[in-house]
């Protein structure tokens, strides 16, 4: 009873914050009211026993991604554009409409559908009994998920490649192309051949 | 279990229209990118709920790489805006419409 | 009685196609980079060495009735049509081959120093090459496909080198006019070769020959046969009236003159339909229509040849003219005049092309006689040899021309023909007009060059003047091969070729006797009358050309006009196919066809631009229709579910 009390709030805070975030002008506001909203999936995390999510929710989440958000937001200093409109002109209008309406069409798919527990062996009991929820999700990761693991480590270096690329400021050293101040016809072979 | 599989779905649908919302509707790229984290957090919510419902870890299991895809793809995100406003000097989304038939 | 051949003939007759084959790819791919202005060497000595061989094939053939079979692979298998690449060495096609190789190997020495210096001088001598290998395939073949294979080649050497000079227009047009003239010919020609498919369900001569022999077919197939060949042959040996294209395919260098449109290609109709002659002589109305062509071609031409000026020219109406001769003797059943008249025509044919081609050399390219004359102490050795050839064409004894033209109109006067006997004899007296006509235009008289040319009048080179020297001396004794009349050597070698459609025909042989030897005077004087005639006008009287001309000035109109042959093609298929091709690119192609592919492309330019505006460019609009789709499906799931 405790737990559905405590989940309900938690609910209500981490949905209410949602709203928060696409309804502030100001992006530092949002992005606060967006780790708030993720602290408190985190605390439903571990009101399901997800343990290791739950800290991993806090630590890369909240900790590590929304702080380069935060970073990128201070370092390009937008706050000239919270005066203009927040707004698509024409996109809210569909939005007010259609979010509604597929909202409740959710909710009865969620409430009408009946849900059947297939009984895996990992109950909180099981998992407590046989060395904690971090020991038994590092057994299965390793066991089960062993190549999609290798291949998620991968995704993380082709995005850190990617960033960097993107990123860098044209005109630094290692992005310069030689420039060329002279006319086509003074490109004599003498001057192709040096620069090469 | 304790808390029924349906609150889960219901928080989850809740976080995704919320998300589905700012994407739709706000011109500004960062909370377009918050937006988004939102609503893989509410695939997340119902990931972490179906992992507890059938006592398994498949879907903690996702939840880890839907982590490690938002990491990257936040990387990669943040490094376009970056690029973009170092262009266009702005963050607004509808300003970029090259593509325009 | 079977002959054993010997089992070298198995590599030589397909190499003597070979030879001049290998000089033409290797000329065309080396010559522009490497051999340059060597290049005459190599197709020399390739035909030098396809005459011996075929002087080999000769000793072979001489000692066999049948002739030696060679099959290298099957070339076209479809169904029951099996083509094999086969050669066939008969003692026609030896006769042929020795022909053809002999004067192309002159014909290439005298090229050497004709076309020296020359930009495309690789180019004429791999053409020259391609051109020998495709006329050895055209006579060598060993069925109706290799036959047709080598017409079409020598059809298509025939376009390249009459355009040798592509920068000329004229030259130029004069390929295309004889590639498409050709075409109509060959129309037929083909249509022919199919018919004999369907009828004898092969392709190859002995077996045609032979079912046309046992069973034959009905007349009126046998007639339709004979006459599409025939048609295919009045294309390519020029008779009326598809004979408008080798005039003006004087355009080519002279060498090929003589060797393509005098000598070797346009005969190709003269042995085909000897090569044919069974098929021919199976139906009556077929000889009738060949003798008819022929004669009323060898009339015909030689009238147009007394009033052209080009020397060139005059020498092509007189080739028009001689090969209806040759069709003349084949309709009437005389295939070996035919033949032998083929052969020393290519002899003296030959020799006054070059001797012409020597002359115009030596006049820096002047064609017109009427801005010739007085050569004769001025290039003696052109002289003697051009005059040894007209003599030889005029049929006078003893020259070679005298006794194929002789035994032509001999036969067809015992053979009652005397209508065709007639027209041979006017002919040969026309003839022998325009012939000396040239030679008094060109070598005697006064000089009516222009100072600037008379100034540079030249000798050839060693390389001309020594094939002119040995084509005369063919053009002198080559006649004896037919002596006595009707029972010479030539004769008797090529007897057991012609023997089967002798039988059809039901011709057997006299024994030469008192009515050739009066046949003979005849036309001996007729031909010196000619001669006598062309002295008064053109070198005695010289005034009586332009009278004559005066007093019948339409006939002399016609006949300087061609008889307007080539206005009336203008006027009508010309025409009507231009007419016609300008219809249907204005009112159906422009109209519908473009109309068709521009609607089309309308179609979509203009739905394009209806559905344009959706495209925003808004990368939320795109999201915003993404989620419409995401909720229809949810309500398609709702409902079908009934949840």
């Amino acid at each position: 009873m405790v737990e559905k009390v405590l989940f309900v709030v938690f609910a209500a805070l981490a949905v209410g914050s949602g709203v928060g975030v696409i309804t502030r002008s100001n992006i530092v506001h949002a992005l606060m009211l967006l780790i708030f909203s993720f602290v408190n999936i985190a605390a439903i995390y571990l009101l399901t026993s997800a343990f290791f999510i739950a800290v991993v929710q806090i630590l890369v989440y909240a900790g590590a991604i929304l702080v380069l958000f935060t970073f990128v937001v201070m370092f390009l200093n937008l706050r000239q554009y919270q005066s203009m409109e927040q707004l698509h002109p024409t996109q809210k209008w569909v939005a007010l409409i259609l979010t509604p309406l597929v909202l409740a069409e959710f909710v009865v798919v969620a409430l009408a559908a009946t849900w059947t527990a297939v009984g895996g062996a990992y109950d909180p009991e099981t998992v407590a009994a046989g060395g904690g929820n971090v020991a038994l999700l590092g057994e299965r990761l390793f066991a089960d998920a062993l190549l999609p693991f290798e291949m998620a480590s991968l995704i993380l270096l082709v995005g850190m490649v990617g960033a960097v690329v993107l990123a860098a400021k044209e005109g630094h050293e290692y992005m310069d192309t030689r420039a060329w101040s002279g006319t086509d016809e003074e490109r004599t072979p003498e001057f192709v051949e040096q620069e090469v | 279990m304790d808390i029924p599989i349906e609150w889960y779905l219901v928080l989850s649908a809740f976080l995704f229209v919320i998300g589905v919302a700012g994407v739709l509707t706000r011109r500004n790229m960062f909370i377009v990118l918050f937006s988004i984290e939102l609503m893989m957090n509410a695939v997340n919510v119902n990931l972490i709920g179906f992992s507890r419902f059938h006592d398994n870890f498949i879907g903690q299991h996702f939840v880890l790489f839907t982590m490690t895809v938002a990491a990257a793809e936040a990387a990669v995100g943040l490094a376009i805006v970056t690029s973009l406003f170092r262009n266009r000097q702005t963050t607004m989304v509808d300003m970029f419409d090259l593509l325009k038939g | 009685m079977e002959h054993e051949f010997a089992s070298y003939m198995n590599w030589i007759v397909p190499l003597i196609p070979a030879l001049p084959l290998t000089a033409f790819l290797v000329t065309i791919l080396f010559g522009k980079w490497y051999i340059k202005e060597q290049a005459h060497w190599l197709p020399i000595l390739a035909m030098a060495a396809a005459f011996v061989l075929s002087l080999l094939v000769w000793w072979e053939v001489r000692q066999a009735d049948e002739g030696f079979y060679v099959e290298l692979f099957t070339w076209i298998p479809v169904g029951d049509l099996q083509v094999p690449l086969a050669f066939y060495a008969d003692r026609l096609s030896t006769a042929m081959i020795m022909m053809v190789t002999g004067v192309s190997t002159l014909i290439f020495i005298y090229s050497k120093g004709y076309m020296h210096g020359d930009p495309g001088y690789y180019r004429f001598f791999s053409y020259l090459s391609l051109f020998a290998f495709s006329m050895l395939v055209l006579v060598l073949g060993a069925n109706y496909v290799m036959l047709f294979f080598g017409w079409e080649a020598v059809g298509l050497c025939s376009y390249y080198l009459i355009g040798f000079y592509y920068h000329k227009t004229s030259a130029a047009a004069a390929g295309k006019k004889a590639f498409i003239t050709n075409r109509v010919g060959d129309f037929g020609f083909s249509l022919g070769i199919f018919l004999l498919f369907v009828t004898f369900g092969t392709l190859t001569y002995t077996e045609v020959f032979e079912a046309v022999e046992l069973e034959g077919a009905g007349t009126a197939t046998m007639t339709a046969i004979a006459l599409l060949l025939f048609t295919g042959a009045m294309g390519k040996s020029a008779q009326f009236p598809l004979h408008v294209w080798l005039p003006d395919a004087m355009e080519g260098p002279t060498p090929v003159s003589a060797l393509i449109h005098a000598a070797t290609m346009v005969t190709a109709g003269v042995y085909m339909v000897a090569r044919s002659s069974v098929i021919f002589a199976s139906s009556e109305t077929a000889m009738l229509v060949v003798a008819g062509v022929g004669a009323f071609t060898a009339i015909f031409a030689a009238s147009i040849g007394i009033a052209q000026t080009d020397i060139k020219r005059v020498m092509a109406y007189s080739t028009v003219s001689q090969l209806g001769y040759m069709f003349m003797a084949l309709g009437v059943g005389a295939w070996i005049p035919a033949i032998f008249h083929l052969i020393t025509h290519a002899f003296f044919k030959a020799l006054l092309f070059l001797g012409s081609g020597s002359v115009i050399h030596a006049l820096s390219g002047e064609q017109d006689m009427r801005r010739m004359g007085g050569l004769r102490s001025r290039i003696p050795y052109t002289y003697w040899a051009l005059l040894a050839g007209a003599i030889a064409l005029s049929g006078i004894f003893p020259f070679a021309g005298f006794w194929s033209k002789d035994e032509i109109l001999g036969i067809a006067f015992k053979d009652g023909a005397y209508i065709i006997w007639a027209i041979g004899l006017v002919a040969a007296f026309i003839t022998a007009f325009y012939t000396f006509r040239l030679i008094f235009m060109t070598f005697w008289n006064e000089s009516r060059m222009e100072p600037e040319v008379e100034h540079h009048v030249h000798e050839s080179p060693w390389s001309m003047t020594v094939p002119l020297m040995v084509l005369g001396g063919l053009s002198l004794v080559g006649g004896f091969l037919g002596f006595p009349p009707e029972a010479g050597v030539f004769h008797h070698f090529l007897e057991p070729v012609f023997e089967p459609a002798n039988e059809i025909l039901g011709i057997h042989h006299e024994p030469f006797g008192g009515i050739d030897l009066t046949l003979m005077i005849v036309s001996v004087a007729v031909a010196v009358s000619g001669v006598v005639l062309a002295y008064f006008f053109y070198v005695r009287q010289r005034d009586l050309p332009e009278k004559a001309g005066a007093a019948a000035q339409p006939l002399y109109k016609a006949i300087y006009n061609k008889w307007y042959i080539d206005e009336i093609y203008d006027a009508t298929v010309v025409r009507l196919v231009i007419d016609g091709s300008r219809f249907l690119w204005r009112s159906f192609d422009a109209a519908v066809i473009d109309g068709i592919v521009n609607g089309v492309g309308k179609l979509w330019e203009v739905s394009g631009a209806a559905v344009r505006p959706a495209q925003t460019g808004k990368v939320q609009n795109y999201a915003g229709v993404m989620f419409a789709g995401v909720f229809v499906l949810l309500s398609a799931v709702i409902i079908a579910y009934g949840l």
